[in-house]
């Protein structure tokens, strides 16, 4: 029976704001993306799952089991990569990974192959005896996801492991995510919605703290037809329409203009579009203003 | 302006300063109490051996009046009959540099003639002349400072200010005077602190009054007061502050970051060494003189009196110091106004960087993985330079050492007398010492009437100052005797009466490590800033980027990760304790060797209080241990402010205000915080 992880009436409240607000899911092998504005509870989620902070309610389930009874099994189940600008700045690549690989009670033979292996996935081993204080953001962001790779976890967290990466880069990383996720639970937070539309089977959608969707790409892009709309026209006719509709996004397709809108209904005058729907349009769907996923259902519930 | 507020007006850098003052205002009071106990102690030393109270203010006397003068004389006087000898030498160059030094040395001394002495309270200005540690805590702020400019140069930050309309060469004028500012406000925080302490501590020295009126700078040969000496030697210093900067910067921005250090280690270290190990009259002491760590102390050039060798021709060594720095600062500026204002950024030494690199490929290949512990340790020790501050504490800790050698007093008849009855108290040494004090004072009678009556049937001189010898050795010896005796009859009585035994030991040997003294609380002042930077970023470190969100989401990165960490506080608070006691340790294996530990703790008056028979070995490792956990309670304490701060720094500055300060206020007698003194909380003495 595969590895499943619940999430059950997740609740986390800071003072009188609320972070998260009931989120219910259940992640199985394979990749969920996640998506959401700044702000939007990602990495309060995160940090739950990484047993970081207290929860204010609800529960987390490894195989029908709260993570907080597991303690440290728990966390030598999963890999998790945060959003920092920085990790030890004195310590070489190498180094830290080894203090990772200790610190996730790793064999010591382990930690020396997995190292290698792993340096080499994140394309740094010319740079593994290198100073982490001389790397590049997109650099540290690297060592940061070999290191979450360490002791081939069960579950993988991914803070935005493809920040300040190029686009090259990116594809590695992302492919190798993907490959990892075979077989294994992976939580992958991103503002690059293409990372997500590539490898993600489900995709849950936060804003505001709220759930708004937990649902396969596919469902979501169905969902969202007829709802994503285009004005064209000349630069200053987009320009008047864009005070009307903010959230609008702005193209030039030659000569011409466009501002792709979302809608339901579609604005007086928009011209639907019916093909080459993305996420970036599922996102901008709801991810703006207070619409909520029409099919969404609570796979916890 | 405005780089002259972000440079020297921001927060950060005030804290630094002020809070190097505080470290420097610590060690200098504990000396000044040292040295305090030292006059005191010398005082009562001759008050015991029948010189007269006022002895040391007879002997100033007799400098002012006769000694200085009578000196200006024979100045003047060998001026003229050395003159001729030198005529004898066959070394004609040798021979005409003597004779113009000759004439230069009356001539400079003419004009003190007329210098008016005056007596006044000296004591602080010795010490102040003595104390060095001040100048090595001068260097750290500028150079920092230096550090931090260099390091923007090729940096975002330096792009940005470079693409500016006065951001290369009106920049970094602005930034050298900074530079000069922050060594003023430096020198006159930490050099203008000792001062006003000195004068807080024993009195106002009397600045208007001329250098020449202590015996210390009987061989200036300038006409200043100790007004214009201070002021001197402060503007030396400051010069020498700022050429060091001036030259750490300018390496740091030109040059490859090994190349760089390497040399400026070389340069400062070299220099440092030929400052102190060059004689002052050899013949490369113009390498001593025309030296930035000379011209740091700057007393040398006001106390001392040396003509430097320039072809045949003398020449002043501060007035070649003065001449050297000028050009010094000169060359310096415009250097780094050209090479860091006007030039683009860019590094010389490249090759340093692939040796490097293929260094580095090569050490890694060998790079073990450490256990979680180890790792820990690697964490504090290079990563976090705890082996460094222990390095430097340990240095510190050799130099009090040196410090408080000096300051034993050393008699051997004392040592005949203690060796003779140390040991157990029996009836026989009992009866021994009694006679031979009974013996002692009745030769001191028959030589005190042979005295007399010499005096009185005015004998030779040379029979009186031969009876005034045999009184005054054995009234030196009474008194000690009487002093054994005294012990021997108290602990006899002691045993008599507890039932417990206490020998005879020499007190001396332990009253450093059992006895509260400027010198054993320097030592734990040296102990507490060791605790100070080696454990105050520890916590911290993990709490910069967050990076403790990562290492929490690791199976060993909660508990199992503080255990180690205190582990390794518990590992060095032990060795901190155990370096501290080495130094007393070391002081009673001079004084007495170990060969008395296993007498009963309660032969020395002061442990006569433990209810128990312990040894005395088993009272030092209690003292140990006692002190082990004072040192490991503060370190914990240390740790806990580094756990709830965002960066090293701030734990830093945290830790120094929260423990060393107000340590620092109680030492120095400014303020008395009491509950608050946490030097006398690892000492661990009062109690005892």
């Amino acid at each position: 029976m595969p590895n499943k992880l619940e999430i059950r009436h997740l609740t986390k409240v800071y003072g009188s704001f609320r972070a998260l607000s009931d989120v219910s899911f259940t992640l199985e092998p394979g990749v969920t993306g996640l998506l959401g504005a700044n702000g939007a509870g990602k990495s309060t989620l995160m940090k739950l799952m990484t047993d970081h902070m207290k929860r204010t309610e609800g529960e987390i389930l490894w195989n029908d089991t709260d993570i907080l009874k597991m303690g440290a099994k728990w966390r030598a189940l999963i890999g998790y990569t945060p959003q920092l600008p920085g990790v030890y700045d004195d310590f070489s690549a190498k180094r830290f990974l080894y203090y990772m690989g200790a610190l996730k009670g790793m064999k010591r033979r382990d930690i020396r192959e997995q190292t290698d292996e792993m340096l080499q996935a994140v394309n740094l081993s010319d740079n593994a005896h290198k100073k982490i204080g001389t790397f590049s953001g997109g650099m540290r962001q690297r060592v940061l996801l070999a290191s979450s790779m360490l002791g081939r976890p069960q579950v993988l967290i991914l803070d935005e492991p493809t920040a300040g990466l190029d686009p090259e880069e990116r594809i590695r990383i992302r492919n190798d995510i993907a490959e990892l996720a075979r077989d294994r639970i992976v939580l992958l937070a991103t503002h690059v919605v293409s990372d997500i539309a590539c490898i993600a089977k489900r995709v849950l959608l936060l804003r505001r703290g709220e759930q708004i969707a937990f649902e396969t790409p596919q469902a979501l892009l169905a969902d969202a037809e007829g709802k994503i709309g285009e004005f064209s026209g000349t630069y200053e006719e987009i320009r008047a329409l864009q005070a009307q509709y903010p959230g609008g996004e702005l193209a030039q397709h030659k000569e011409e203009f466009v501002l792709r809108v979302a809608g339901d209904p579609l604005p007086e005058g928009c011209r639907p579009v019916t093909d080459a729907l993305t996420l970036e349009d599922v996102c901008h769907l709801y991810l703006k203003g207070d619409r909520k996923y029409g099919g969404a259902e609570k796979t916890a519930d | 302006m405005a780089e002259l507020r972000r440079l020297l007006i921001s927060p950060k850098r005030l804290v630094m300063l002020l809070m190097i003052a505080v470290i420097n205002l610590a060690l200098f009071s504990g000396r000044c109490r040292t040295e305090r106990e030292r006059f005191d102690y010398n005082r009562q030393q001759r008050i015991d051996w029948g010189y007269e109270d006022d002895y040391e203010q007879k002997q100033l006397e007799t400098y002012l009046t006769e000694t200085y003068p009578r000196y200006l004389e024979t100045v003047q006087m060998q001026s003229q009959s050395q003159s001729v000898l030198s005529k004898l030498s066959r070394d004609k160059s040798q021979n005409k540099f003597i004779d113009r030094n000759l004439t230069k040395t009356a001539e400079d001394y003419r004009r003190l003639g007329t210098v008016q002495l005056e007596y006044g309270e000296n004591r602080g200005i010795k010490i102040l002349l003595d104390y060095r540690l001040t100048d090595f805590l001068l260097l750290i702020a500028p150079l920092l400072l230096a550090l931090e400019l260099s390091g923007e140069g090729a940096s975002a930050v330096g792009a940005l200010t470079r693409s500016t309309k006065r951001g290369r060469v009106t920049l970094t004028a602005w930034r050298i005077f900074a530079v000069v500012l922050l060594n003023a406000a430096n020198v006159l925080l930490l050099y203008g602190g000792n001062i006003a302490f000195t004068w807080y501590y024993f009195g106002n020295p009397g600045l208007s009054r001329a250098v020449q009126s202590i015996p210390e700078f009987q061989y200036c040969p300038y006409r200043l007061t100790f007004g214009s000496f201070f002021l001197s030697a402060s503007l030396l210093k400051i010069a020498a502050l700022t050429a060091a900067a001036l030259f750490f910067w300018l390496l740091l921005a030109r040059l490859h970051p090994v190349l760089s250090w390497g040399i400026s280690a070389l340069a400062f270290g070299g220099m440092y060494l030929l400052s102190e190990l060059i004689l002052p009259t050899a013949k490369l002491n113009h390498l001593k003189f025309i030296n930035l760590f000379t011209a740091l102390e700057a007393n040398t050039f006001f106390t001392e009196y040396l003509n430097l060798n320039w072809f045949s021709y003398p020449s002043g060594f501060l007035t070649d110091l003065l001449i050297a720095l000028t050009l010094l600062l000169v060359i310096l500026t415009v250097l780094v106004l050209w090479l860091v204002g006007w030039c683009k950024p860019a590094r010389l030494g490249e090759r340093a960087e692939r040796l490097r690199e293929i260094a580095g490929k090569f050490l890694s290949r060998f790079q073990p993985v450490h256990t979680r512990f180890g790792a820990e340790g690697w964490k504090l020790l290079i990563a976090q330079r705890a082996l460094l501050t222990a390095a430097a504490a340990g240095l510190l800790g050799w130099y009090l050492w040196k410090d408080i050698s000096m300051y034993r007093p050393v008699s051997l008849q004392m040592n005949r007398i203690y060796t003779q009855y140390e040991g157990e108290i029996t009836a026989e040494k009992i009866k021994d010492a009694d006679e031979y004090l009974a013996l002692l004072e009745e030769r001191i009678e028959t030589v005190s009437t042979q005295l007399e009556q010499a005096v009185l049937e005015e004998k030779s001189p040379q029979l009186i100052a031969q009876l005034q010898q045999s009184l005054s050795e054995y009234q030196e010896m009474h008194e000690l005797y009487q002093k054994v005796d005294k012990i021997l009859h108290n602990n006899a009585d002691y045993t008599a009466r507890t039932g417990r035994d206490a020998w005879f030991v020499r007190d001396e040997a332990y009253q450093l490590t059992f006895f509260e003294s400027a010198a054993e609380r320097r030592c734990c002042m040296v102990l507490l800033l060791f605790l100070i930077f080696a454990f105050s970023g520890m916590a911290a470190y993990d709490n910069r980027y967050d990076t403790r969100m990562l290492l929490r989401s690791t199976k060993h990165g909660r508990t199992g990760l503080y255990l180690r960490q205190l582990g390794w506080i518990a590992l060095l608070s032990a060795a901190g304790s155990v370096g501290l006691h080495l130094i007393t340790l070391l002081h009673i294996r001079k004084d007495s060797g170990f060969s008395m530990l296993h007498a009963p703790a309660q032969s020395l008056s002061y442990l006569q209080w433990i209810p128990v028979s312990i040894s005395l070995r088993s009272a030092l490792i209690w003292l140990m241990i006692l002190r082990f956990l004072a040192a490991f309670a503060l370190s914990a304490g240390i740790f806990c402010i580094s756990r709830a701060s965002r960066t090293p720094q701030k734990a830093l500055l945290l830790s120094m205000l929260v423990f060393l300060l107000p340590s620092a206020l109680n030492e120095s007698g400014v303020l008395r915080l009491g509950a608050l003194d946490f030097v006398h909380l690892l000492s661990c003495c009062k109690r005892l």
